[in-house]
Order: C-alpha cells, then structure tokens, then sequence
C-alpha cells in the first residue's frame, strides 16, 4: 500500500505501462478523494487542460487513466476466479457478451447475478468518493471515467436479463 | 426495422459513445455516434436523427453548446439532450440555458430515466 497511482503516473512513460503497474497491485492501494485529486493534478502536470482546442488525445487519456484505477478497485467485489473476465468487460463493451457466454456454464445465471449486484455496489461506492472531489477538471475526468463502467454495467445487465436470467 | 427512432451520439470519449450506443440500440433505437462537435454537426445534417444526445465539452469547453444551438436553429423541432459531466457551477459558467437544450442528463446516466424520456419524445415524432 506504499505507492500512489499519482506517483506510478509520474514514474510510467504511457497508458500501457500505467496500467500493467496498476494491474500488478491487485487493487491494493490507497484510493480516497486525496488520492484520485493526486492522480488528477500529476495528470494535468503532463497535459494541461485548456478551454479552446483542447486536444482530445490528451482528454480520452485522463479518463483512461481514472478508468484502470477504477476497474481494479471494482473488480475485487467479483468472485477471484472472474475477475479477470471483469476486466476486460469493464474495459470494453464489445467484451461482455461473448464472456458472459463463456463464464455462464461454470458461474451459473446466480453467480454472474451476485457478481452484477457486487459490482454495482462497488462501482457506486466508488462514485461517492468521486463526488466529494471538489468541482473542477479534475473531477470532470473522474466522472467521464466512472460514466463508462456504468454504462457497461448497465450492458450486463442487459445481457442477463436478454436471457430471461433477471 | 424501419420505424426505429435515430439517436445520434456527440461525445469525445469513443468508449461513452460504443457503451451509449450498445445500451441504445439494445432497447429499439437505431444509434449513430460523433466524436467532435464538427463531426456531430455533420452527421445531424446527413443523418437527420430523431433525437440527439450531446456532450458538452469536446474540441473546447463549449463544444456542444455551440452545436446545439446551431441544431435548434436548424431544425427546432429535433430535440437534443446534454450528457453532461459538470455541475451546476461551471454549467452557469458556460451558459447551458442559452443553448436550447431540451433536458440534462447528468452522467452517471440513469438509463432507466433517459430511455423512458426519450422513448416520450420518440413517440411523438
């Protein structure tokens, strides 16, 4: 728990290599409003925001980077052995039907239920912390970020309740 | 089917716009997604949606205030929604009641809400 994501930012070159050194943590670290402020002001060090021409590279990035934090926070309130598929869901929409049909004969319609509703508790808990960061940009690339695991959520729900398992 | 409503999303993050357009098309809706105000604006003009969902800040902070009210002025009648991920503060910053929205949707979106408003105003076109 002795590292920050604002200082694994600080120490990465790029999104890949952030992500695999927040992967490698396991979801073990500090995640307060005082550490996603961090993580927001070392992002904004290293890409300004600004009000005309912003460059949108540079703002997909910043949610990017809030979302790996947020997705291995979330993912720990699945069941271990499905956290992985978890992952790659809550990185990319186009994942979860294909890995709710693969996870489906092991976990059952029940299992993948009670890993919807974890989720969801997780992921608005997460919200809550999100909502006490003062109002500004750094905040704005939090909600951006979170917006997106929401709406996959909502996704899977959708997935599981198409196949009258809801 | 041919009588499903087009809603055409404007958002900078090309994952809001794949997880809005999976959750939209899901429940009936034939989306379309932008990923700038300029791209937005065009594609309203080429693909004459039904219902428009827009972000606000894009290519600047403004972005889609600035295209919205250009879609009102063009067709009135086409309502657009904000997705908007600031607070009231900075809305009264950039002005949002003067771009003509037809309803906020905060993000977080409560999806259960929007697809019920928007399955309203789908009704009545």
């Amino acid at each position: 728990m002795s590292v920050s994501l604002a200082e694994i930012f600080r120490r990465e070159k790029d999104l890949a290599s952030y992500r695999c050194a927040v992967i490698a943590l396991g979801g073990d670290f500090p995640f307060a409003s005082a550490e996603m402020i961090a993580l927001g002001e070392a992002y904004f060090e290293r890409f300004p925001d600004r009000e005309r021409g912003r460059n949108a590279e540079e703002v997909r990035l910043g949610y990017a980077i809030a979302r790996v934090a947020i997705i291995e926070k979330v993912i720990l309130a699945a069941a271990p052995g499905r956290r992985e598929s978890y992952r790659a869901m809550l990185d990319d929409v186009s994942r979860v039907g294909p890995l709710v049909e693969a996870l489906l004969p092991s976990a059952g319609a029940a299992g993948l239920l009670a890993d919807y509703d974890a989720l969801l508790r997780a992921l608005t808990d997460l919200k809550t912390t999100i909502d006490e960061i003062p109002k500004g940009m750094v905040k704005e690339r939090f909600i951006g970020g979170i917006s997106n695991i929401f709406n996959i959520l909502y996704v899977l729900r959708m997935n599981l309740r198409s196949r009258g398992r809801d | 089917m041919a009588d499903k409503k087009k809603v055409l999303i404007i958002d900078d993050d090309p994952d809001i716009c794949e997880s809005l357009k999976a959750i939209l098309d899901g429940n009936g809706f034939d989306a379309s997604t932008a990923l700038s105000g300029k791209d937005g604006l065009a594609a309203f003009r080429k693909g004459n949606p039904d219902i428009v969902l827009c972000d606000m800040m894009m290519e600047d902070i403004d972005s889609g205030g600035q295209v919205t009210k250009i879609m009102r002025q063009e067709r009135p009648a086409t309502p657009v929604f904000l997705l908007s991920t600031i607070g009231d503060a900075t809305a009264t910053t950039v002005g949002l009641e003067a771009f003509g929205f037809s309803g906020v949707f905060q993000k977080p979106v409560n999806f259960d809400l929007l697809l019920t408003v928007i399955g309203r105003y789908a009704k009545t076109k």
